[in-house]
C-alpha cells in the first residue's frame, strides 16, 4: 500500500474499520463539493448527480486500497472512479437531460451589477449547455472539480499538454459563443 | 468585470444541504452499501483461503485424473481365458509336446504330486567384491573350485581397465548335490556383496517327457511285432515308415529327457566380480543421486502437467477480464458521444 490515503494511519484501511480513516475522511472533506459539482455539470440532473456521487465515495472507500500514488494524486484516482460513476449512469439511463439547476432569478430585486452578474451566469451556463459533452466534461472537470492539466488528462487518459490544448480550445469557444449570446 | 473562469467557478452546482448532511453521515458510518443484498456478502479475505484451497483441489484433480488416465499404459488383466488361451496356442504350434505355460513351467503339464523323486532345477547368484588387482587371483580360484566340485565353466568375461570399470562375470555348473558346498567355497574366495538362490520344480515336465518316452517305445515294440507278421510288400513299407517316425520320436524325446535330467542334476551357479571400492562408496553415492534426480523428475513432471492445465485456463481469464474492460470503457465512452 503506497500513496497518503495508505499511509495516512498504517493498518486504518481495515474493512472492521467501523469509520473511515482519517485519511480518507480529509479528502472526502476535500473534494466532495467539487465531485458533486464535476457529475452534476456532466450528467445535468440533480438526483442523479447525488446519487452518482454517493455511489462515487462509496467505491472510492472500498477500493482504498488499490490506490497507488504512482498512478497519480488522490484527486486523479476519485474523480476517475467518480467519472466512471457518471458515464455507468449516463449508459444507463440514457439520460441527455438539460440541467435542472435552478436558474437565478435575473428579475429579482437586487443593484444593477447583481442583476448584471446573474445574466452573465445564466448566459455561461447556456453557453455550456450547447457544448458537447465531451468538452462539457473538460470544463467540469476544471472548473468545477478544481484538477490540474496533468490531474485531468490522468482522469480522461491525455497527457496533460494535450488536456490544457483542449481545455484551451474549448473555453475559447466558450468565450465566443458567450460572446455571440451576449 | 468577472472573466469566464470566475464565472464558470461561481456557477459550479452546490450540493443540497440534506444531501449534504445525509453524506457526512454515511461518511461516519463508513459508507455503508445501500444495496439490498440478496445473499451474504462474505469478505475477500474470509474467502481467499477458501478460494486458494478450492483451486489447488481442482488443479490436482484434473493433473491426476490426466496423469492416471493413460490407457496405453494399464496392465492387461489376466483371466483364466487368456491362458487357456495362450496355452492353447502353445499346443497348436507343437502339436507333440505337452501343453507348458512358459511362464509357469510345472502348471500346463500339472504338478506331479504322485512323484517319489522331486525334479528341482536349482540356481544361484553370487557377488563378490574384491580389489581389481587381484581379479586375476580370483577368476583361476573361481575354475579351480569347479573343478573340484565336479562342474565346469560354462562362460566366462572378465574386464581390467585402468580408467574403466573392472569386472568379471562366470556361469558355472555345479552338481545339485553339491551346490552348497560350492556356493561356500566360493564365497571364501573374497567378499560377499550378494548372494541368492532359487529352486524351480520341473518334476512334471520330467514325468510327462518320461511317459510320453515310454508310450513312444511301447508303440515301436508294437510295430516291431506287426512288423513279423507283414505278409505284403506294401504292408512292410508302410510299417517301417511309421517305425522310422517313431524311432525319430524317441530320439527327441531321449534328448529332452537327458536335457530335463542336466538341468536338475546340474545347478547354475552365476558369480560377479565387482571392484569393492568403487562398488560400495559410488554405490552409495550413486543411490542418492538417482533419488534425487527422480524426485526432481518427479516434481518438475508434475509441474510441468499442471502449468499445462493452469497457464491456458489463466491466459483464457485474463484475455477474458481485459475483453470486458475494453468493452466497458468503450461503452462508458460511447455514453459521452
Amino acid at each position: 500500500m503506497s500513496g497518503a490515503i495508505a499511509e495516512g494511519i498504517p493498518g486504518s484501511f481495515k474493512r472492521t474499520d467501523a469509520a473511515p480513516s482519517e485519511a480518507f475522511e480529509a479528502l472526502y472533506r476535500r473534494t466532495f463539493p467539487r465531485v458533486y459539482g464535476y457529475v452534476a455539470t456532466l450528467l445535468r440532473d440533480r438526483a442523479a448527480a447525488e446519487e452518482v456521487a454517493a455511489q462515487a465515495f462509496e467505491r472510492a472507500y472500498r477500493k482504498r486500497r488499490t490506490f497507488r500514488a504512482s498512478r497519480g494524486s488522490e484527486e486523479a484516482w476519485l474523480f476517475g472512479i467518480a467519472r466512471n460513476a457518471a458515464l455507468d449512469e449516463l449508459r444507463r439511463r440514457k439520460r441527455r437531460a438539460v440541467l435542472e439547476a435552478d436558474p437565478e432569478d435575473v428579475h429579482a430585486a437586487g443593484t444593477d451589477e447583481q442583476v448584471d452578474g446573474a445574466l452573465r451566469r445564466e448566459t455561461v451556463r447556456a453557453a455550456l449547455g450547447r457544448l458537447a459533452p465531451r468538452e462539457r466534461e473538460l470544463v467540469a472537470l476544471k472548473f468545477a472539480g478544481g484538477l490540474s492539466n496533468e490531474e485531468i488528462g490522468r482522469v480522461l487518459g491525455l497527457s496533460p499538454s494535450n488536456a490544457g490544448t483542449r481545455l484551451h480550445r474549448t473555453l475559447e469557444k466558450l468565450r465566443k459563443d458567450c460572446d455571440e449570446d451576449a | 468585470m468577472k472573466t469566464l473562469e470566475d464565472v464558470l467557478e461561481e456557477i459550479r452546482p452546490a450540493p443540497d444541504p440534506d444531501f449534504v448532511a445525509d453524506m457526512e453521515r454515511r461518511m461516519r458510518l463508513g459508507f455503508p452499501s445501500r444495496r439490498k443484498r440478496r445473499l451474504p456478502r462474505l469478505s475477500f479475505m474470509s474467502v481467499r483461503p477458501v478460494a486458494v484451497a478450492a483451486g489447488t483441489l481442482l488443479a490436482l484433480l484434473v493433473t491426476v485424473s490426466l496423469i492416471g488416465g493413460d490407457d496405453d499404459s494399464a496392465p492387461e488383466p489376466v483371466t483364466g481365458e487368456s491362458l487357456s488361451g495362450r496355452a492353447a496356442e502353445s499346443a497348436a504350434i507343437a502339436p507333440d509336446t505337452a501343453v507348458v505355460d512358459p511362464a509357469f513351467p510345472g502348471r500346463g503339464a500339472g504338478i506331479a504330486p504322485g512323484a517319489e523323486v522331486r525334479r528341482i532345477e536349482r540356481s544361484a547368484q553370487l557377488t563378490l567384491a574384491s580389489d581389481p588387482d587381484g581379479f586375476d587371483a580370483l577368476a583361476d580360484a573361481i575354475f579351480r573350485t569347479a573343478a573340484r566340485r565336479d562342474g565346469f565353466v560354462l562362460q566366462s568375461s572378465f574386464t581390467q581397465g585402468e580408467n574403466g570399470a573392472s569386472g568379471g562375470f562366470f556361469e558355472l555348473r555345479v552338481p545339485s548335490a553339491g551346490l552348497q558346498a560350492a556356493l561356500n567355497e566360493l564365497s571364501g574366495l573374497a567378499t560377499v556383496r550378494a548372494r541368492s538362490e532359487s529352486g524351480t520344480d520341473i518334476t512334471a515336465t520330467f514325468v510327462s517327457v518320461r511317459d510320453r518316452l515310454r508310450t513312444a517305445k511301447a508303440l515301436r515294440t508294437s510295430l516291431l511285432r506287426r512288423l513279423e507278421l507283414a505278409v505284403t510288400d506294401s504292408a512292410v513299407s508302410a510299417l517301417r515308415r511309421r517305425l522310422e517316425i517313431v524311432g525319430n520320436r524317441i530320439a527327441g524325446l531321449r534328448n529332452e529327457l537327458r536335457a530335463a535330467r542336466e538341468r536338475t542334476e546340474y545347478a547354475t551357479v552365476f558369480v560377479e566380480l565387482v571392484d569393492e571400492d568403487a562398488g560400495v562408496a559410488r554405490g552409495a553415492t550413486d543411490e542418492a543421486l538417482d533419488d534425487a534426480v527422480g524426485s526432481l523428475e518427479d516434481v518438475l513432471s508434475f509441474v510441468i502437467r499442471a502449468a499445462g492445465i493452469v497457464l491456458p485456463l489463466a491466459l483464457a481469464g485474463i484475455l477474458g477480464w481485459l475483453a470486458v474492460a475494453r468493452t466497458r470503457r468503450r461503452a462508458r465512452e460511447r455514453s459521452l458521444a
